[in-house]
């Protein structure tokens, strides 16, 4: 489609060494920005929450993100931050009201029962491999569910929605090394648990 | 998909932990168009509202009920039931297929829709809230594949609830007229549109209008299914699928014929009531049909004597504002002899 505007708006381009999708989002063709980002971000955005909450929350979780971003376009401004951390952030701020059943659903992947490949599986290493990891993942589900929430944030915005620091601590807004310490005390919290189980 | 073979039993376990998931494409089209439609409808929102509801959030005042209902306060007279059935059963009889009028080639269907809308802004030291009038104008071609052409101007009229023109300069709001412009093969002025894959009730397509069923109860069903349930995060009950109704008949674009199911369908609501009155909208005389989720009703007018749909209102129904009207949407049809005219 085209856009011509007839009003009197400015289009800054962010400065060149900022990386990541920046967009101006006050801008007149701003519904089209924002049903372009929708179409970028929404459906990774949906599993992250999907794993984190379940998929029927994350549905509604995912049009409030949009709705909310829409309603707070003002406060975006792509010289601090790229618009995928941003929007992680406000999606990340919604669903800790239902921090109860994610933890909820930690607890019960944890009580899940444990499998063994069987004897045919056990001759497929694709099998095998998965197994093997769903194990190790019902290994390390209850100490993620003890992780306190802001623990919990780094850790999955990084191995699920695969931001990086910078992109974590723009969407927490807390300082890219605080989001390195924990993530490092995080992780060798938890790979004590999968090497134990190794061990064992 | 899990990174099972990582050597790193940390990342492998995390890979694995709860990657089972789905993203179903069609319940996230319908996201997306329930969005975009929500978006369309507040294009001046300019700050943080939480969106307790689907609907765009507004404001009202007696101030604003008479600017944006034409100051035609009326009686209600509720009724119910068959009563209601049959008054929507009426004006479906008046929708024949000459409602929809022929666009002779090289000329140009154009919807024209009028919306006060509510706004809130942030200031240091509190909010600002005031109503203001934005008017949709799209140009439709008699060949609906070819290039549609779409005029959104912010009127700069205005009506104050919380605040003041000198408060609103003092924080860099102003209310100058401001138009845009947009073209688009097909309506897909967001994706979609009437030649989209998918569609639905906010973002019809052709193919979708094709699908609906040509029964009343059937289609009743439909929306019944479609509309999202409690448990799906709809806190307002029946009155969420009036509002679905009236995205689809507010879109311009339903036929005759299903417009006029449609309307057979609304009277298996069970808590339709009617306003025995005319409703003024832009000069034009309606009936309201309208569902109250216990804090505002929602309405769809309908003319008695040709069944055409006039617009929609938003009433408060409890709060401080009870009894006034928060805003509207109206739509007029007609043809032009070219796009901007």
């Amino acid at each position: 489609m085209t856009l011509t505007e007839t009003t009197d708006s400015v289009a800054a381009e962010p400065p060149p060494e900022l990386v990541g999708d920046r967009p101006q989002l006050d801008g007149p063709a701003v519904a089209e920005e924002f049903a372009r980002l929708f179409d970028q971000y929404a459906a990774p955005m949906h599993r992250y929450l999907a794993r984190r909450v379940g998929t029927e929350q994350a549905h509604d979780l995912v049009s409030e993100t949009f709705l909310a971003a829409y309603r707070q376009r003002e406060t975006y401004d792509p010289a601090l931050a790229a618009v995928k951390a941003w929007l992680y952030g406000i999606a990340t701020n919604l669903a800790r009201r239902h921090v109860r059943q994610e933890v909820r659903g930690l607890q019960a992947t944890a009580r899940a029962v444990r499998r063994e490949p069987d004897e045919l599986a056990a001759h497929d290493g694709r099998i095998a491999d998965r197994v093997d990891a769903e194990n190790l993942a019902r290994q390390i589900a209850p100490a993620i569910a003890d992780l306190s929430e802001g623990d919990r944030d780094v850790l999955l915005l990084t191995s699920w929605a695969g931001l990086t620091t910078v992109e974590v601590a723009d969407a927490l807004g807390i300082p890219v090394g605080t989001v390195r310490s924990r993530l490092h005390r995080v992780r060798r919290q938890l790979r004590t648990l999968t090497e134990g189980n190794r061990h064992a | 998909m899990p990174d099972l073979h990582s050597t790193d039993d940390l990342d492998r376990a995390l890979s694995a932990l709860n990657d089972d998931v789905q993203t179903d494409p069609v319940r996230l089209e319908q996201t997306r168009a329930a969005f975009l439609g929500a978006i369309t409808q507040e294009p001046l929102m300019t700050t943080a509202t939480k969106p307790h509801r689907r609907r765009r959030w507004l404001i009202a005042t007696a101030a604003a009920l008479a600017l944006v209902a034409g100051g035609s306060l009326y009686s209600t007279t509720l009724a119910g039931g068959s009563a209601v059935a049959d008054s929507l059963n009426g004006a479906a009889d008046h929708v024949t297929s000459a409602s929809d009028p022929v666009i002779p080639a090289g000329k140009y269907k154009k919807l024209t829709g009028r919306a006060w809308t509510g706004v809130y802004s942030e200031i240091r030291g509190g909010g600002l809230q005031w109503m203001e009038e934005s008017v949709t104008e799209v140009w439709i071609p008699a060949d609906v594949r070819g290039t549609w052409y779409k005029r959104e101007t912010n009127t700069g009229r205005h009506q104050w609830i919380d605040g003041n023109d000198e408060l609103a300069r003092k924080n860099g709001i102003t209310f100058k007229r401001s138009s845009t412009t947009s073209t688009a093969k097909c309506g897909a002025f967001f994706g979609g549109g009437l030649c989209g894959a998918n569609g639905g009730w906010q973002d019809p397509s052709l193919d979708w209008l094709k699908g609906l069923p040509k029964d009343s109860k059937a289609l009743y069903k439909r929306l019944d299914k479609d509309a999202p349930g409690r448990l799906e995060g709809n806190s307002r009950g029946e009155t969420q699928l009036l509002v679905y109704a009236n995205d689809a008949l507010r879109s311009g674009v339903v036929p005759a014929e299903t417009r006029a199911t449609l309307y057979r369908a609304l009277g298996n609501l069970k808590n339709l009531k009617i306003v025995d009155g005319a409703v003024n909208l832009d000069g034009r005389e309606g009936v309201a049909y309208s569902s109250d989720d216990g804090s505002q009703r929602e309405e769809v007018i309908i003319d008695p004597k040709t069944g055409d749909y006039i617009g929609n209102r938003q009433v408060a129904t409890d709060g401080p504002r009870k009894g006034k009207t928060t805003g509207y949407t109206s739509l007029t049809t007609t043809i032009a002899p070219a796009p901007w005219k």
